[in-house]
């Protein structure tokens, strides 16, 4: 792939390692008038570069072990309304429609203009090739409102996934090509199947195994949801796929991709 | 089976070994044993039973006491609490008992697709002059509302209130009172009837035309007459009843066995003891007997006729429905979200909590949780790499860069394919495996398999840190390679081995789907998922554990003589290695 020519040194490989948060929170922002637009790639790409070690601004923690991997080829808009907790993977030709944001204003305390979250994503959490992660929106008046989504720790979205959901807690896992739709609620420790079409505004009971076409409960996940075997860290190393289990913790996941 | 390849099974033996048989006589047990030692051979995966005792690792319990794995089928459950899994409320287990598992607040899935149905708004051109809202219910992802029905609310809470006061097409339902007093209404009506006309006048035609003049009776009218009628029954058999006055006792020993006098014939048993006097049935419509019409048949006919078969059901969206009876779409309801409950679960045999979640709705975590993967070892299977281990894949996120991952789907008969045995150890002491299989997969389509390293050793689960710490690494030997030359496997050699994993090598020739055409001689004798690649393999492990040591975390204090005693264990397990490729 033809990279853009960068003004920065770029790191080797497909991801960009970015520090905690892609969302520079409580801090002055260098391109402000770009941010909250539809940022074509290149801006979107360069933003990015700020965050990395080498161009270190002063008020960002030099933590790499925490950063995200960022892949090169995602389309990421509005960035700033994006926040990522860290070690989060966010695959090739993923979309993230950071640029629907709320729009109404909350009123903040310092008089300063907040930037509105239109999209965070917890810990560990995976997003794979080709999902679309898009807020949900309402028409009122005529008039299309986002609402924030939040997405929690160790998730994992499967690829070629749509994820419209309003909330999705820790330790759930979505399977390949999954519609999850308009403010959907996934609860903690939930699976769904590949192909399956969640609708909209359903919840989705903690500990559920759902699936088809519209999405129904098929089952319960075991007790031994997102438990690898053994105990901990280290069982099955050497061996990719054993190191984590779905629902599980994601860190050696996120660990082995490169 | 929908999972994808590959995967392991673990086989509950439960009810092929009755252990959960203890109340049995001894005759029975020591008969049950010499019938599992007759039937101690292969574990075929493609037998039907075999369902019901295959489970993922994680959804398997582990019981410390009988030193056994726990399946659905040999736990016992317990209900902790009932909950709406829409609105997420906690349901009283009274409530549950007067009102069913359903919710009753504003829960309904849609009765078309089963998608959870949404509360909408109908827009309100006349709000200002004074016309109430109206609002229906809505399913979003088949768009089928109650305005199908005729069926809206005025408020956009306690739905389920309001819909049980309202019957498709907008008609009131009567309450429960207003039935009672519909039907003495009616009664008495009859009953004044039969005595001012005499007996001998066609009277009966009279009262003939003026019930059908009215409505058939609904599903709910019948049950509540027959409900009514048998509590007059029973009232009159035992007129003092100082426990349930005015209560329908339905559940109470004796009126159950009066209303089952009613179905047995007498001469069955001749008891002793007086008999209660049976009980009259239902006779007429108010007591709750429905005559058959065959002209609802012909309407039923006639209006398929006239509105094809889409108007009608299909059986799964009937037996949602809490009549079962309905034949038109016109007649559905919205589906009251059923409950969901939070259980712990025993043991069968001994009776030991093996699971208990915590009792709040919003929390995930256990008070007990017993779980099999903590005792059990875990076997997975993998195709092994032609070459060098390859990056690790995740599922779809294989980029061109990365190696071609290997097709589990497109196995290739008699093509001898090698896979890894990885076994990983949850146990704190080093255990010695066994591993055995036939030689060929059960089934039609036969696959000859190889062991290439059948007993081995697995280190102790041992914290990572002392792995670190202790500076003599295990020595690396009896690793097997492949021959270059003839791209054989050495046997008897492990693979590759870790702190507490091990794996080996595992030949397997799988068998041909064409050879079946000629030996069944007919056209295909091949079902589906005869294809499959299962391979069943006994594990067998040995270790020495202290034999307290599922105390060790309470008791520590007296654990430091540390008495030893040496276990075993066994079970069948089933790994999928893929799927053979039609020719
Ligand atoms: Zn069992
Ligand atoms: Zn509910
Ligand atoms: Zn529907
Ligand atoms: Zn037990």
């Amino acid at each position: 792939m033809s990279r853009p020519a960068a003004r920065k040194v770029a790191p080797k490989g497909e991801y960009i390692e970015t520090v905690r948060n892609l969302h520079l929170d409580q801090h002055p922002k260098p391109q402000d008038s770009n941010i909250s637009k539809t940022l074509p790639f290149l801006t979107t790409f360069s933003l990015l570069l700020v965050t990395s070690p080498i161009v270190q601004p002063p008020f960002l923690i030099p933590f790499q072990d925490s950063g995200n991997k960022v892949s090169r080829r995602s389309a990421i808009t509005g960035t700033a309304n994006i926040t990522l907790g860290g070690r989060t993977v966010i695959m090739a030709d993923v979309q993230l429609r950071g640029d629907l944001h709320p729009t109404r204003s909350a009123p903040s305390q310092s008089g300063k203009d907040v930037t509105p979250t239109s999209i965070s994503i917890g810990r560990c959490t995976v997003i794979s090739t080709g999902s679309v992660v898009k807020p949900p929106s309402r028409i009122s008046r005529g008039v299309v409102h986002y609402y924030p989504m939040k997405i929690g720790d160790n998730v994992f979205v499967g690829p070629n996934s749509t994820i419209q959901a309003i909330s999705i807690s820790s330790h759930v896992h979505i399977g390949a090509n999954v519609v999850v739709g308009p403010f959907a609620i996934i609860k903690e420790n939930v699976k769904i199947l590949p192909r399956a079409v969640v609708p909209a505004n359903m919840v989705i009971a903690s500990g559920s195994v759902v699936g088809g076409q519209p999405a129904r409960v098929v089952g319960e996940v075991g007790e031994g949801w997102g438990v690898s075997g053994g105990g901990g860290l280290g069982v099955g190393a050497g061996w990719g796929e054993d190191k984590w289990v779905e629902g599980g913790d994601l860190r050696e996941l996120v660990r082995s991709i490169r | 089976m929908a999972q994808s390849f590959p995967y392991t099974y673990y086989a509950c033996d439960c009810f092929d070994s009755n252990t959960t048989t203890s109340t049995k006589r001894a005759s029975q047990v020591v008969a049950a044993a010499a019938a599992t030692e007759d039937e101690e051979q292969t574990f075929d995966p493609q037998n039907p039973r075999s369902n019901y005792a295959l489970y993922p690792l994680e959804h398997l319990l582990y019981c410390e006491d009988c030193q056994q794995i726990r399946c659905p089928r040999c736990v016992l459950e317990e209900t902790l609490n009932w909950y709406c899994p829409s609105c997420l409320f906690e349901v009283p287990s009274s409530v549950v008992k007067s009102d069913g598992n359903r919710c009753t607040r504003n829960c309904f899935n849609c009765p078309i697709c089963i998608s959870p149905l949404v509360v909408n708004l109908l827009e309100n051109a006349d709000a200002d002059q004074g016309t109430p809202d109206r609002h229906i219910l809505i399913c979003p992802y088949c768009h089928w509302s109650t305005l199908e029905t005729g069926v809206e609310f005025e408020k956009h809470t306690g739905v389920y209130a309001q819909l049980a006061r309202i019957a498709n097409g907008g008609k009131h339902i009567p309450t429960s009172k207003e039935r009672d007093k519909e039907r003495e209404r009616r009664k008495e009506l009859e009953a004044r009837q039969r005595d001012s006309k005499n007996p001998l006048s066609p009277s009966s035609e009279t009262a003939a035309v003026e019930t059908e003049a009215r409505e058939p009776p609904s599903r709910d009218d019948l049950f509540s007459n027959l409900a009514a009628f048998y509590k007059s029954q029973l009232e009159a058999q035992t007129p003092a009843n100082p426990f349930s006055p005015g209560e329908m006792n339905f559940s109470s020993p004796s009126a159950y066995s009066r209303i089952m006098n009613l179905y047995s014939t007498n001469t069955a048993k001749k008891q002793k003891r007086v008999k209660p006097t049976p009980m009259r049935e239902a006779a007429s419509e108010l007591e709750g007997l429905v005559i058959y019409d065959p002209a609802s048949d012909s309407a039923a006919i006639e209006r398929i006729k006239r509105d094809g078969w889409n108007s009608t059901l299909s059986p799964t969206q009937k037996l949602a429905q809490t009549n079962p009876h309905l034949q038109f779409a016109d007649e559905l309801r919205p589906i009251p979200t059923l409950l969901c409950t939070k259980r712990s679960k025993r043991c069968r045999s001994c009776r030991h909590i093996l699971s208990k979640p915590e009792s709040k709705i919003t929390s995930t975590r256990y008070k007990i949780k017993l779980l099999a993967l903590n005792h059990i070892p875990r076997l997975s299977i993998r195709a092994l790499p032609p070459t060098n281990p390859p990056i690790p894949s995740i599922p779809g996120g294989s980029t061109a860069s990365q190696p071609q991952p290997f097709n589990y789907n497109t196995l290739r008969s008699g093509i001898p394919t090698h896979f890894l045995l990885h076994l990983s150890n949850p146990l704190f002491d080093p255990i010695r495996v066994t591993l055995a299989t036939s030689s060929t997969t059960p089934g039609k389509v036969q696959s000859r398999v190889t062991i290439l390293c059948p007993q081995f050793d697995v280190g102790a689960n041992t914290d990572v840190w002392d792995d670190a710490l202790s500076s003599s690494p295990a020595p690396m030997a009896r690793r097997s390679t492949i021959n270059a030359e003839t791209g054989q496997i050495e046997a008897g050699k492990i693979w590759d081995k870790g702190r507490n994993w091990t794996s080996v090598a595992i030949e397997v020739v799988p068998g041909f789907l064409a050879d079946l055409k000629n030996v069944s001689g007919e056209e295909d004798g091949l079902d589906e998922d005869d294809d499959l690649l299962e391979i069943p393999i006994f594990v067998r492990l040995e270790f020495e554990a202290d034999v307290h040591a599922e105390e060790r975390g309470l008791s520590d204090s007296r654990g430091s003589k540390a008495e030893r005693e040496s276990r075993e264990q066994a079970f069948w397990t089933v790994v999928g290695a893929g799927r053979i490729a039609g020719r």
